[in-house]
């Protein structure tokens, strides 16, 4: 299938690089098969690495958003890694703050994280 | 050549009485420049300045341009340099050339006493030589001290928005001085790439050294720890003075979603205490994957 956006698999994570230019299509696409990894490889945690993205629209937010909330219904929860500055200046300014979803700096932090909020849920469950 | 030329150079024959009468008179006058410098430097000085405006008049260049007399051009830079050194004025050229142009005015009245037709003409010529020197030291002094300026503007940018990393993961920026719109956004952009390069989870924001914290400050604050909580980074906002804690509620300004603590101390064990536990619970994690 051409124009595929790669989904990686580390344990019971998932790893996507969104690339700058991702069309409507792409999206939908991306979305549907991230869902079904989640269902099929019992998976906990996304981390979705925007590195490469040089600017967040409304579109782009609304994406990640979406990706985010998706995949917690489905219990799989979501982190955004490798922001750069001017992108959270970008976005700070639009108002666009991201509030219910996890940052991390890299995708190592991002795996961390995911570890240690399994941790508390392994020790509040 | 004109008539006037030729009197102008009859004048300059006697380049040294010139130049023992304007001495005098900027002694008299009690120059700025003699309160950094002898006389006798000053004459040094001089010297060069009256030979150079005497060849001008001479060769009958009354239209030149400062930048083609490379002598009298480095010896301008010399007086700007000396000017903006020692702290004197935009001004301070003005009475120097001034006191030559006296000179000059009443020794050519005194020699054009028997054809007072040809004194204007003269006058003007002297007026024009003496004047592109002076233009040239505003121009060029305005220059250098906007040169100063702006490089002491970059150093206070600087100095006001360091980037302290205090701990494997805590970087800290004390901020000092009021906040306006320009600083509020380097101090963003300076935190965030601090953050990229320490790779920082954690920042301490101190405002101790801010005197007024109002809306727009507030505002700012928030933006640059919503950004940096985007590019994965935890801020604790410290060093909240009481009456800050009193303005900014009185203005409403809602600050719920930061962590804010009373000052650096207790901003930073409190991140600590969250280092703690979060490595308590990575170390507990890596012991559940592994058995």
């Amino acid at each position: 299938m051409q124009n595929q956006v790669p989904i990686l698999q580390m344990g019971d994570v998932l790893i996507v690089t969104i690339k700058p230019d991702l069309t409507d299509d792409e999206a939908v696409k991306l979305k549907d098969d991230i869902l079904h990894e989640i269902k099929k490889n019992n998976i906990y945690g996304l981390i979705l690495d925007i590195s490469v993205v040089d600017l967040i629209d409304s579109y782009m937010g609304r994406i990640l958003s979406e990706m985010s909330d998706m995949s917690r219904l489905m219990g799989a929860s979501t982190v955004i890694t490798g922001m750069s500055p001017y992108v959270a200046i970008s976005m700070v300014e639009f108002g666009l703050n991201f509030r219910s979803i996890q940052t991390a700096l890299t995708v190592e932090k991002g795996m961390e994280w995911l570890n240690i909020s399994r941790t508390m849920g392994v020790s509040h469950g | 050549m004109s008539a006037s030329l030729d009197e102008l150079k009859h004048l300059l024959d006697n380049q040294d009485e010139i130049m023992d009468a304007w001495m005098h008179r900027l002694e008299d006058e009690g120059n700025e420049w003699l309160e950094h410098m002898s006389i006798a430097q000053l004459r040094q000085k001089s010297q060069v300045f009256l030979q150079e405006i005497s060849e001008l008049i001479l060769t009958g260049n009354v239209d030149y341009k400062v930048e083609d007399r490379p002598v009298l051009e480095a010896q301008l830079k010399g007086f700007t340099t000396d000017a903006a050194h020692f702290g004197m004025g935009a001004t301070a050229f003005y009475p120097y050339v001034t006191s030559l142009k006296y000179i000059l005015i009443h020794k050519l009245i005194e020699q054009l006493s028997s054809a007072p037709d040809q004194l204007p003409a003269a006058f003007s010529d002297m007026y024009k030589v003496l004047t592109r020197p002076y233009e040239y030291f505003i121009s060029s002094y305005i220059a250098m001290r906007e040169r100063i300026i702006y490089s002491q503007s970059r150093a206070i940018a600087e100095l006001s928005t360091p980037v302290i990393q205090i701990w494997n993961d805590v970087v800290a920026m004390p901020l000092i001085g009021e906040i306006d719109t320009s600083r509020a956004k380097e101090i963003m952009e300076n935190l965030l790439n601090a953050i990229l390069e320490t790779k920082a989870t954690y920042v301490l924001l101190d405002i101790t050294g801010v005197p007024i914290v109002d809306t727009g400050v507030a505002e700012s604050l928030i933006k640059t720890v919503e950004a940096a909580r985007l590019l994965g980074a935890q801020c604790v906002l410290t060093g909240i003075r009481p009456e800050v804690a009193q303005t900014l509620v009185m203005l409403g300004v809602d600050l719920g979603s930061i962590v804010t603590k009373a000052d650096f101390r207790n901003g930073l064990a409190y991140i600590l205490e969250m280092m703690e536990t979060s490595s308590s619970r990575a170390f507990v994690s890596k012991t559940n994957q592994s058995s």
